[in-house]
This record gives structure tokens, sequence and C-alpha cells, in this order.
């Protein structure tokens, strides 16, 4: 992708717990509607199951349970945001559960400032930047880190020996 | 148009065709008398030259050319087939192998070995042609009556959708009588500055023009023919020389039209013979005269052969890879939608519809079997490469191994073909570095000079049994437990069964070979071989006699995609379990169970160990009454898996888990259930292994 100072980016903004995060569209491959996820035994909570997209098996994490927010209650809506975090070592698509879309917004690479280190909820790791729209503050995630396989099997294997 | 796309095709029959010529060459090694084989060499080796030539790899084409007129002395009994002839002749097979991945012999290695095979093969044909009793046979008169055609046959996009199978056409062609075919460059009037490639061919035969037309009849639009002789032009030498001068002479030349030259050049080089006086016809050069040879047989042989190549070519397609896996896509997708509409059909009682939905069901079911049939192969495909290492590693440890096979036409998914050859050349390698004794050793025990090794293969239920058998040393099962002592893999006084000892084999860095040679006895053996086995969701197990020999006996699933499994739940989960590996199912109450600690149950008068799954995936503890037993059997180690419900058969498409999950223990992967939700495998092998027993 060309790209200058000048050139604005694309994120879509999702919400979890009444809090912004913004998503590098060129990530997201699909938004689908909440819809039953099939539990995969031994694995650690914040990995909510399994569903099928367009025929393959296709894992899904709950986010607020990722970055240990409050958990949503049962009968509440969630979208199911299909990011394809494939590289040239390997491939990876992930469904994340956020509470809902907002919009697409652009930014250009300067408007993103840098998260304070002070009194910072998040691991600043899984941070990109923040930009503030009409007084709000999104955070952008760095969606190859937080999902990364390697961050996910860290704590997935369960061994019984 | 763009010959590229012919190129492609052309490149995937040439490297069949160099399997065959490999495969019909180590045949006739062993069996010096099969007339058969050396026809089908002559027949392979004359399709190659033909059609190398037409897409431009001249370089084939020049080593092809001597050579088939060896084996053309060969099969009329006048030349013996020498080692020397099929030593080279192997060579050139690998040699061809590397040209066509380098058609313009930009290699170094590949432009060495080029000129010495090429010096190889002309010494060679000297020493062939200087016996005497070759020449004095040239029948002149047949020639007569034959005229000879340039047909002008430019490729077309249009062809290649219409599937018309070029290389047959020239086969045709090649029945008519002999031909020679020259590579044109054009420019296309309508786009000016499109390089265009076109075939000029030369054809001789007494057939007339009439059978041309027919043979060339599905792509008469795009050709021209042209009577230019009446004469046999390829008796005459300055002909052949021009011939051979067209093809040496860049074609690039800066003409917008070197068709019209080509044509002009020959009407004027036809006025020219016909005034020439008959000279020329009785000179008698090694050349023609083997051409000759050719046009004398034609009606008795090569028609027959070119009718057999023709039914070899015709009797299979060969489909790229990723078309099959849509369309295996395309299947499970249907499956998967079939068991939905059943589930439909089950819960509403819409009479009329459960017909319908049984027919889909009838139906799919034979749509997938069809489709899984199509990725069939018989198992023959491997075996080549297999001859070929016997062959040169015999050689290379001065041992004698005679290699038979039987049930070679057995079929398998040829994805698991594809990665079975590896661990099998393993195996044989093992065979003839291990198993197999020097002839002087094998003489002292009675047996014969050549050691056996029997390559055979069977159907059984829904599996495919490979065996690789050997009358050699067999393993020492001494040597290997106390090799196994050494490594601290058991205990002295553990009193193990001979079975048990041999599958220490398949541990990583096993070797008992005293002496590590290039061949195996690293220890990265057995180990891989079963790794890439299991990887197939096969077995293997060994079986040895001092002394008689070594028997490696692989099971394999028919097919990888679709497996016939048994729906098993507990709490909301469902598992399922290969059919295949299912024993049978029990019940039992769930405090007999767990009446002490050990968890095993008596079944009959064996004691086996049993899993509950609820347990193994920490489901919530609320264990029913009674308890489901499913008892499975993997290479006569059994364990029961307990579960809250059998629900019945499933038709099970499985995908992998991926990456995320890569993890899991007992899982080997998935399957989507008729409701959309997923069912996850159960990995029978590793439950199988785990000891369940002691973990309690």
């Amino acid at each position: 992708m060309k790209q200058n100072d000048q050139t604005k980016k694309h994120y879509l903004s999702i919400k979890l717990n009444d809090e912004l995060f913004a998503i590098d569209v060129h990530k997201v491959l699909e938004v689908l509607q909440k819809q039953q996820v099939t539990n995969v035994p031994n694995v650690p909570d914040f990995i909510k199951g399994v569903i099928n997209f367009r025929g393959e098996i296709l894992p899904v994490i709950e986010a607020r349970q990722k970055f240990n927010m409050p958990l949503r209650e049962d009968e509440k809506k969630y979208v199911i945001i299909v990011l394809d975090l494939t590289t040239n070592d390997r491939k990876l698509m992930l469904g994340v559960i956020a509470d809902g879309v907002k919009d697409v917004l652009e930014f250009a690479d300067d408007e993103i400032k840098d998260v304070p280190d002070m009194g910072a909820n998040y691991n600043l790791e899984f941070i990109h930047g923040m930009v503030q729209v009409n007084n709000r503050f999104l955070m952008i995630l760095n969606v190859d880190r937080v999902f990364s396989s390697e961050e996910i099997n860290m704590i997935t294997n369960t061994d019984l020996s | 148009m763009d010959i590229s796309k012919f190129k492609e095709r052309f490149i995937e029959e040439a490297f069949d065709l160099v399997n065959k010529l490999e495969e019909s060459l180590l045949d006739q090694e062993d069996n010096l008398e099969n007339k058969e084989n050396v026809q089908q060499i002559f027949r392979v080796l004359h399709t190659l030259k033909g059609t190398s030539a037409m897409y431009g790899y001249v370089h084939i084409g020049d080593l092809v050319h001597d050579l088939e007129s060896i084996f053309d002395l060969i099969r009329e009994d006048r030349q013996e087939f020498t080692t020397s002839i099929f030593e080279i002749t192997l060579k050139i097979v690998d040699h061809i192998r590397n040209l066509l991945n380098d058609e313009k012999l930009e290699n170094e290695n590949n432009k060495k070995n080029q000129k010495d095979l090429l010096a190889e093969i002309s010494k060679i044909v000297s020493e062939v042609l200087l016996e005497p009793s070759i020449i004095h046979t040239i029948p002149t008169q047949k020639s007569l009556n034959k005229e000879t055609y340039y047909i002008v046959f430019h490729p077309t996009e249009s062809q290649l959708f219409r599937c018309i199978n070029i290389l047959q056409i020239f086969n045709e062609l090649a029945e008519l009588g002999e031909y020679r075919i020259v590579n044109h460059l054009f420019y296309d009037q309508n786009a000016e500055d499109q390089k265009q490639t076109a075939w000029g061919i030369y054809l001789v035969t007494d057939q007339g023009k009439e059978a041309i037309e027919e043979v060339l009849m599905f792509v008469l639009d795009d050709c021209r023919i042209l009577n230019i002789s009446r004469k046999n032009l390829f008796n005459q030498q300055d002909f052949i020389d021009y011939l051979n001068s067209l093809k040496e002479s860049k074609n690039e030349e800066e003409t917008k039209s070197i068709q019209s030259k080509i044509e002009q050049s020959i009407k004027t080089y036809n006025k020219s013979i016909e005034t020439t006086n008959m000279d020329i016809k009785t000179k008698k050069t090694s050349y023609n005269h083997l051409n000759n040879n050719d046009q004398t047989d034609e009606n008795n042989n090569i028609n027959d052969t070119f009718k057999d190549v023709e039914k070899q070519v015709t009797a299979r397609i060969n489909i790229e890879a990723s078309k099959l896996d849509r369309l295996m896509y395309l299947v499970s997708e249907l499956v998967i939608t079939k068991s939905q509409l059943n589930m439909i059909v089950e819960t509403k009682n819409y009479s009329k519809l459960i017909s319908i939905a049984e027919k889909i069901d009838d139906l799919s079911r034979h749509f997938r079997d069809n489709a899984l049939n199509i990725r069939l192969v018989p198992v023959a495909e491997m075996i080549v490469p297999f001859k070929r290492l016997i062959r040169d590693l015999s050689k290379d440890l001065g041992k004698e191994v005679k290699f038979t096979t039987k049930g070679i036409d057995t079929e398998l998914d040829k994805n698991v073909i594809d990665r079975l050859a590896e661990p099998i050349m393993h195996i044989i390698r093992n065979s003839i570095d291990h198993g197999i004794e020097s002839p002087d050793e094998r003489k002292k025990n009675n047996k014969t000079p050549h050691g056996n090794i029997t390559f055979t293969s069977f159907y059984s239920g829904a599996n495919v049994y490979i065996q690789i058998q050997d009358d050699g040393a067999g393993i020492d099962i001494q040597k290997i437990q106390k090799k196994a002592i050494e490594k601290g893999l058991i205990n002295e006084d553990d009193r193990l069964k001979e079975k048990d000892i041999l599958d220490l084999l398949f541990n990583a860095g096993f070797s008992t070979a005293e002496k590590v040679t290039e061949v195996s006895g690293r220890g990265v053996g057995m180990d891989v071989v079963l790794k890439k086995i299991t990887e197939l969701r096969g077995e293997v197990e060994i079986s040895t006699e001092k002394g008689q020999g070594t028997l490696i006996t692989i099971k394999l699933h028919q097919t990888l995609s679709i497996i016939d499994t048994l729906l098993i739940k507990v709490d909301n989960s469902n598992y399922l379990v290969p059919i295949s590996d299912i024993e049978y199912c029990e019940q039992e109450q769930h405090s007999t169970l767990y009446k002490n600690k050990n968890r095993q149950v008596q079944l009959g008068n064996e004691l086996i160990p049993f899993v509950s799954l609820r347990d193994l995936f920490s489901h919530e503890r609320n264990y029913p009454k009674k308890e489901k037993l499913i008892i499975i059997n993997k290479n006569d180690k059994r364990i029961a898996i307990i579960a809250d419900k059998i629900v019945g058969e499933h038709q099970a498409v499985l995908k992998p888990l991926g990456e995320v999950f890569k993890s899991q223990q007992f899982l080997s992967g998935a399957s989507f259930l008729g409701d959309g939700s997923l069912a996850l495998m159960l990995d029978s092998n590793k439950l199988v292994n785990k000891d369940f027993v002691k973990l309690n």
C-alpha cells in the first residue's frame, strides 16, 4: 500500500463496554450478526468457541474477556468482527466479539497520538495509539499483537499430564 | 495465440511420458525377453520427439532422436539391448526431467550433461551403424507413391476451450506417415506487433489429402494443407539438410510473413527436385535409411502402437488439483446442507417431503462417493521411484535385490499417495541396508543370493493395507532391548512383549545399526515413518522373525476428507469418533464405574482403561446415572470413552481446527452438523496412547 503523511487510513470503530476502539479496516473481512458459537473444551476463557465461516472453522474471541472488562449480559446483542491476520509466515483468521460497530473513520498518521504511560488502563503493547474524535478518545488496537497466535496459545495449553 | 497454455499441458504429459519410459526401462532390465517393453519404449520416445519439437524443446528432440533410432533397431532384433544403452537411456530420462524445467538450456550443469549425453549417444549410434548387416535392406519402391504435404497449423485459444487434444491429433497424423515439425513465429495480421507461433508440419503419406483433412477435422479452420511434392521428400538428403537448417536458424527474422517465404522456397525447391535426376534418390545415407524403416513398418507396427498410446492417453484426464479441491468443497457443503434438510424433515412431519429428502440423501451419498473416487489413484503410481531406489541402492551396497509387487491396482486418495511415498522410501531403504544380507552371507544361510522385497497392497473393509516384506536378516529383538536399556527408554527388569519392544523402534533417535551408513542408520528412520503415517491417520506395525525377514504393515484410510463417524454427546457438546476405530458400545452404571480409584472397567474378561470426556474436557460434573461406553481399538490397544449419549452416525467432513487450537491434544479436527453447530473429532490415536489409569 502506498502512503505518505497526507494520505488517510480507514479505521472501523467498535464499541466495547461503552468505550470506543478502532481497527484498521484492511484487517476486517466481514462483520457478522450474533450467532450460535460452539464451545471448545480446554481453552482459555476468552476463546468463546468456533463458528462456521465460509465453510472453514473460525475461532471466536470474546474481546471483553480478553481486556478484562465486565461480561455482557446474555441476551444482549453483539457482533462478530472477522479479522484476517494472515502474514507471510502464517494463516490466521479470527472472529472477535464486540458490542457493536459504529462507523468507518479516516485519520492521517500524524493525527494518531501516543498513549500516555501514566494511568493507562490497558497493556500498551496492544494499543497502537489514540485519536480524538468529537471530544472522545479512540484507542487504535494493534490487532496483529492482541490477537497474535502466540498471545492466544500462551495460555491455551491445559495439559493433563 | 500464445502457446504457453498448450505448453503447460505438454510439460505435464511429458513428465508422464518420461515416467512411463523409466518404468518400461526398469521392467526391461528385469525381463530382457519382453518385446512389449521395447515397443513401449520406442513409442514413448517417438511421441516425446514429436511433441518436444512442437513446443520448442529442441534439446530434448535432439537427444531423443538418435535414441529412438537405436531402439528402433532393437525392436527389430537388429541390435542387442546392451547395458550401455540401458544406462544412457536412464541417464537421459533424468536429464529430460531437468530439461523440462530448463527449456533454453541455461543451467550450466544441464548444458554439460547435454553435451556429454549427445556425445555418448552419437558414439553408440556410430557403433551400431557400423555393423554392415544393417545397411543392406533399404526398401525404395514403397516410397514411390508417397507424397509430401506441408501443413501450417495455428494453435488458437478456441482449441483450448474446445478441449481439443493436440497431442492426439499429432498421434493420428503419425499414423498416416512420418512427419517432422518446424516451429515458426508469425506476426498476426490483425494485431500487428504480436508474435504468433504456428507449427509447420512436413508429412509424408500415401493416404492422400483427404485422410489428412479427416485427422485435422476439428482444427481444419486453423490449418493450411499444401501438397508440396509427389515424392517422399524425406528421402532426399538436401531436403533433410534444408529442414535441419530451418531448425537451426533463428525464426525471429524481421520478416512479417515468413510463412509465405517458406512456401515460396518450398515451391522453388520442389521444382528443383522434380528436375533432379535419380541420383539423389539412390543416395543411401544412414539417416534416410532409418526414416525408411519407419515407413516400411508403419502399417504393421506404428498403427497398432499408436493406438495403444492413444488408449492410455484417453483413458485418463489430468485435472488440476485445485479444481478437485473446489469440487470436494462443494460436495462437503452439500453433505452439510443435506443433514440440515434431514433435521428439518425429522422435526416437521411432511410425508411428501420425507421421500424427497431420502432421495436427496441417497443422491448426495452417491455424489460424495463419486467425487471421492475421482481423487483415487492406483498405488502403482508411486512404484517406479521405488524400483529406481532399489536398483541404485542395491548396486551401491553390493547387494542383489528382487522387487515384486502385488495388488498395485489398489486405489488410494492422491493426497495420501503423495504423502506416503516418503515413508515407504524410508522403509525400503531400511530393508536394503539393514535387512537384506550380502549375497555371500545369504548363501551361507541357505538363502537365494538375491534378496526379495515384496510390496503388497490390498483392501480390507474401509481400509487399505500396504505391506513391505523382505526376506533379510530380520530385526534382533535382544539388540533393541539392550539398546533401549542403554538409552534409558526402558528398565532392565521391564518385562515387555515382543511387539512392545519393536514399537521402541518408533522412538526418535533410535537406531540399532552398528555403523552409521549413508543410507540409513542415523536413527531418523522409523520415527519419521510413524509420524508421516500418523499424519495420514494411519497405523504402522512391525513384525519380524530373526533370520527370516521383516514385515511392515501400514494401515490407511482410503480418503482423508470425509469420514464415517459416531456422534456422541457430553452436556451440550458434540464429539465424533471414527466408526472404523470403534469395536463396540456398552452402558454401565456411573456408580459401578467410579466404585474404585482405578479408571478401569471390566468388560467380558478383560480390564479396559476408560476416560470420561466430561472429566477430560472439564465439563460440569453432573454425571448421568447410566454412562455410555464406546470401546475403541487402535492397534490392539483398547480404551473406553465415556459419554452421556450416543446420537448416531454422522458423515463428517473434517476441517482442521487451525493454528489457534494447535495445542489441543485430543482433538484432530471438527465437522459441522446439520444445525450449523460443530462437533469435535476425537483423536483416537492420542486417547489410546495416553495412560489414563495412572493419571487418576
